[in-house]
């Protein structure tokens, strides 16, 4: 097996991280005072702040699971990246999502004063089998898809 | 090529020979037979969603909607649209090449998981079977994109089998990238570092990165529509309060991504048939290699240029139109260099190197209408027309598929340890070009003229470039017969190839063609260089000594 | 290659260590995957949840944040065995890994009971989306906010969705901790073999990873569902 003496990455795992037994009492204990803190604060009226609380302390608890339940303090370079990676994607998801839903009221047009455009067009009654013609009302997909765009007025 | 009279001796092993029950071909964890059950697999669908764009040309010969009703004309597209992106684009280069090439490319005997590689096979063609039966009951109608709420609530056809078998067939694309990431991470050769990975391994780790990252979003988004359309929960309905544009966001975070997962794969083949045909090294190999990377990465932050018209906020669109553009510049990153590494090399004209060269003309015109969409006020006059259907086919069929067929050409020898007939793939070569272009230019002058997509009926004006396109597309499938016939004729009657049949540069190339089970010979050294280092000692040596001198043909430069 | 005398290491792995990276990196790529599979719900709930604050909110004081509360507490406890149970697959203690093994799916099944009483708690107070879903606006709600009757017909509308979100996120949720229990009970047979070892102890490792992965999801669903509408009333 001479050709394939493989290595791949480095692997510093040699020697297994082995935690000792105080280190998930007190995890444990810090994730059962932080979960009665959250009940307790969702109980305050905080306004907006009552979110970044309930965040802020949800992603203390879910680092300590990381950190220490999974090990990822000791992992190597590349599956800290890992984690760091997913998180950002995700964050890179809610953020390009969200820049829709914030801005869409922003329009700084009165969407009352834009005439509708469809009103421009004369619908001709169902006439269709009239082949070469743009005879209307026979793709059942396009009138979902109008209704679909028009749902998103909704809020 | 030089290969020793072999009539005397007892056959080589090769993987193919070592055991011919179709129990060990359906059981098997060689990736390199797992590669031919998905070539199978591929081609079969291939030939299926080639089967609908046929009818539909047919139906779009004349402007009367008289060959189908418009239902089944909805039924046709939609099932020619999951069938070519589920089924065929995404798995074809990553996993028959990927599988066959990646272990043996950074010199490991085999995946990672080689199990877990089985098993996406067989988790495919579950996803398969759920398509087919779904085309059996009657089709589905919705459009490939399954967008809400025709898909959820409106639609009567078998959306709920189509649904599943995507969800299903997700789950495999996930698991074969997971597994590649792992193999190039863990089981390269000890001299293959991280800048020496052939550029097809490098398209392979970024086209995985989207598989993992991307793909478990469309797999929510497609459950989340089969619990609506199943129980009834108020998601994507705006009659139950819902946005069915919060649908086409989940889904084009992945399904844009996706049209990477296609052409990625495709970027990696071009980069070595384009250094192997030129016997030059690559010209400026970390930008291509990092251009691949940044495509995946920037992949992910584009997906809403596909809302531009769909009640999309105008600061978010604009905010996505510029990023869109940014695109651009790693993919013309790639092009440049590939055309600046034919300068001054000794192209020669083989099968893959027209493939090779089809494949720069034809995704350029498909990456530059790309930029065009991305502008929004372009996107705004010719979304949902021709212009979009010709776009996407000029990058997925001119791109994805032309890098496809042309690695299938590159590494056919060594898959088969058998040539293919020259002129009748020359031939097949030039008519996919030529249909091909006849096929869908018409369609960008269509589209900007304002012919919708999706519509099976058309004004009698737009008859004649649809007669174009309808031939062009007939031509376009001889083209892509003619490969399936010589192909199997070369497993019979092809000449032997020997292990270099090209002469080019690479791990795979220094192994018997058929490999042996585990890829490498025993006892017998590889030499691990940088990619495609054709001046370097050690190579020449050893190509020499393994395949002799190179063929005539190469020695004359072009230009 | 010794090793592979012990049946430890595959065919296509060269060492111990090799074959170690391997699965943990594979199965933290999985990680990432699941991360993202669950993006795509919590997408949705963000959007929604912006979309339709007081709304949100008013459907949320419907669930029990006690029982909430409890499997909150429920699934760190079975996170700390599971750890346990890892530790000792590292040190290689037949019995122990065994031991917190059934622990961690005891608790796993308490999740799983208190939550099926959650959800028949549901079906009786009719807030099933898509099953005679029939949600009322609480009066001092109504009298607080002043709402009018369409502003209330809207909300009722909105509670559909949030429960929606609530039901497909919980039951996927669920699901992972059922699929976690099924392969616990895989994990507990090699474990009684004595298989796992100083220098094997992969699959105890990996799916140690879930089920943590099972507890983070549970973490941000316990303050995003239940403590919404703690201070509306």
């Amino acid at each position: 097996m001479a050709t394939q003496a493989h290595t791949g990455d480095e692997h510093h795992d040699e020697e297994v991280h082995i935690s000792p037994h105080s280190t998930y009492y007190w995890v444990f204990g810090a994730l059962v005072v932080l979960t009665i803190l959250t009940v307790w604060t969702a109980g305050m009226d905080l306004g907006p702040l009552n979110d970044v609380v309930a965040l802020g302390i949800a992603f203390t608890k879910a680092s300590l699971v990381v950190l220490f339940f999974m090990h990822v303090k000791y992992s190597s370079r590349l599956i800290q990246l890992i984690v760091v990676g997913s998180v950002a994607w995700l964050a890179i998801m809610f953020g390009l999502t969200m820049i829709d839903y914030v801005s869409r009221e922003m329009v700084g047009v009165d969407p009352e004063a834009v005439p509708n455009p469809y009103e421009r067009f004369e619908m001709p009654a169902a006439d269709s089998g009239h082949g070469g013609d743009h005879g209307g009302g026979d793709h059942g997909g396009d009138a979902a898809h109008a209704e679909a765009s028009a749902g998103d007025d909704s809020h | 090529m030089s290969t020793p009279a072999v009539a005397a001796q007892p056959p080589r092993e090769t993987y193919i020979n070592t055991d011919w029950s179709l129990r060990s071909w359906l059981l098997t964890i060689d990736h390199k037979r797992i590669a031919w059950l998905y070539l199978i697999s591929i081609s079969g669908f291939f030939v299926l969603g080639g089967f609908f764009a046929l009818l539909i040309r047919l139906e779009l010969l004349t402007p009367a909607g008289d060959l189908v009703s418009p239902d089944t004309y909805n039924r046709l597209f939609t099932q020619h649209g999951v069938i070519m992106i589920f089924l065929f684009l995404i798995p074809s280069i990553p996993a028959v090449l990927g599988n066959f090439l990646i272990p043996i490319q950074i010199g490991a005997i085999d995946v990672a998981f080689p199990k877990l590689n089985l098993a996406s096979w067989y988790i495919y063609s579950l996803g398969g079977l759920f398509i087919v039966i779904a085309l059996a009951t009657g089709g589905v109608d919705t459009g490939w994109t399954f967008y809400t709420p025709l898909s959820s609530t409106y639609a009567n056809s078998q959306v709920m089998w189509v649904a599943v078998g995507v969800f299903i067939v997700g789950f495999s694309s996930i698991l074969t990238g997971l597994n590649f990431l792992v193999t190039i991470h863990t089981m390269r050769h000890k001299d293959m570092t991280w800048g020496r990975l052939p550029l097809f391994v490098w398209a392979s780790y970024a086209t995985s990165l989207i598989n993992v990252l991307g793909t478990p979003v469309v797999a929510i988004t497609i459950l989340l529509v089969g619990v609506e359309r199943m129980f009834g929960l108020a998601i994507f309905d705006p009659a139950l309060g819902g946005d069915p544009v919060l649908f086409q966001h989940l889904f084009w975070f992945y399904s844009h991504p996706a049209v990477y997962i296609m052409i990625l794969p495709a970027f990696g083949v071009i980069s070595e048939l384009m250094a192997g045909f030129s016997r030059k090294r690559i010209f400026g190999y970390n930008f291509i290699a990092a251009s691949s990377v940044g495509i995946a990465v920037l992949g992910f932050i584009v997906w809403a240029h596909h809302l531009f018209t769909t009640g999309l906020s105008v600061y978010a669109a604009t905010v996505f139109s510029a990023l869109t553009m940014l695109i651009a510049v790693p993919t013309a990153v790639k092009i440049i260099n590939w055309t600046t590494t034919m300068y001054q090399g000794s192209v020669s004209w083989d099968t893959p190197m027209l493939y090779a060269l089809g494949f720069l003309g034809l995704f350029l015109v498909g990456g530059l209408t790309g930029v065009m969409l991305a502008t929004l006020g372009i996107d705004i006059h010719v979304h949902d027309t021709y212009f979009v259907v010709a776009h996407f086919h000029y990058v997925m069929v001119g791109g994805a598929i032309m890098g496809f067929l042309g690695g299938l050409h590159y590494w056919w020898p060594k898959m088969t340890g058998r040539m293919y007939p020259e002129t009748f793939s020359k031939l097949s070569a030039l008519l996919v070009f030529a249909g091909f272009n006849l096929t869908f230019f018409p369609q960008f002058i269509l589209g900007y003229l304002g012919m919708p997509r999706r519509y099976h009926a058309y004004p009698e004006e737009f008859q004649v470039l649809n007669i174009f396109s309808s031939a062009g597309a007939s031509i376009l499938g001889v083209g892509y017969l003619l490969p399936g016939l010589y192909f199997a004729y070369s497993l019979v009657f092809g000449e032997k190839a020997g292990r270099n049949p090209w002469g080019t540069v690479g791990l795979e190339w220094q192994i018997p063609s058929p490999p042996p089970p585990h890829n490498f010979v025993e006892g017998e050294e590889i030499v691990v260089t940088d990619a495609y280092d054709y001046e370097h000692d050690l190579i020449r040596d050893d190509l020499d000594r393994r395949v002799g001198p190179p063929r005539d043909a190469r020695e004359v430069p072009v230009g | 290659m010794g090793s592979h005398a012990s049946g430890v290491l595959a065919h296509h792995f060269h060492s111990i260590s090799q074959q170690r990276a391997a699965h943990s990196l594979g199965m933290w790529l999985f990680m990432a995957q699941e991360i993202m599979f669950f993006g795509g719900l919590f997408t949705a709930y963000v959007v929604y949840r912006a979309l339709n604050p007081l709304d949100f909110a008013v459907a949320s004081s419907e669930l029990d944040a006690v029982l909430g509360g409890v499997n909150t507490l429920v699934l760190i406890a079975s996170s700390v065995t599971m750890a346990l149970a890892v530790k000792y697959a590292q040190l290689g203690k037949k019995n122990m890994i065994v031991l917190f093994l059934i622990f961690t799916f005891l608790f796993a099944s308490t999740f799983l009971v208190i939550k099926y009483f959650e959800y028949s708690a549901k079906f009786e107070h009719h807030t099933v989306p898509g099953y005679d879903f029939d949600f009322h606006v609480p009066a001092d709600v109504i009298q607080k906010f002043e709402l009018s009757p369409e502003r209330i017909a809207t909300m009722e509308k909105r509670a559909e969705v949030f429960f929606s979100i609530y039901f497909a996120m919980t039951g996927l949720h669920g699901l992972h901790v059922f699929i976690g229990m099924c392969l616990i009970i895989w994990l507990i047979f090699p474990a009684m073999k004595n298989k796992f070892n100083v220098d094997y102890h992969s699959p105890v490792e990996n799916f140690g990873l879930y089920w943590h992965f099972v507890d983070l999801v549970w973490i941000f669903l316990f303050p995003l569902l239940y403590l919404l509408g703690r201070n509306i009333h």
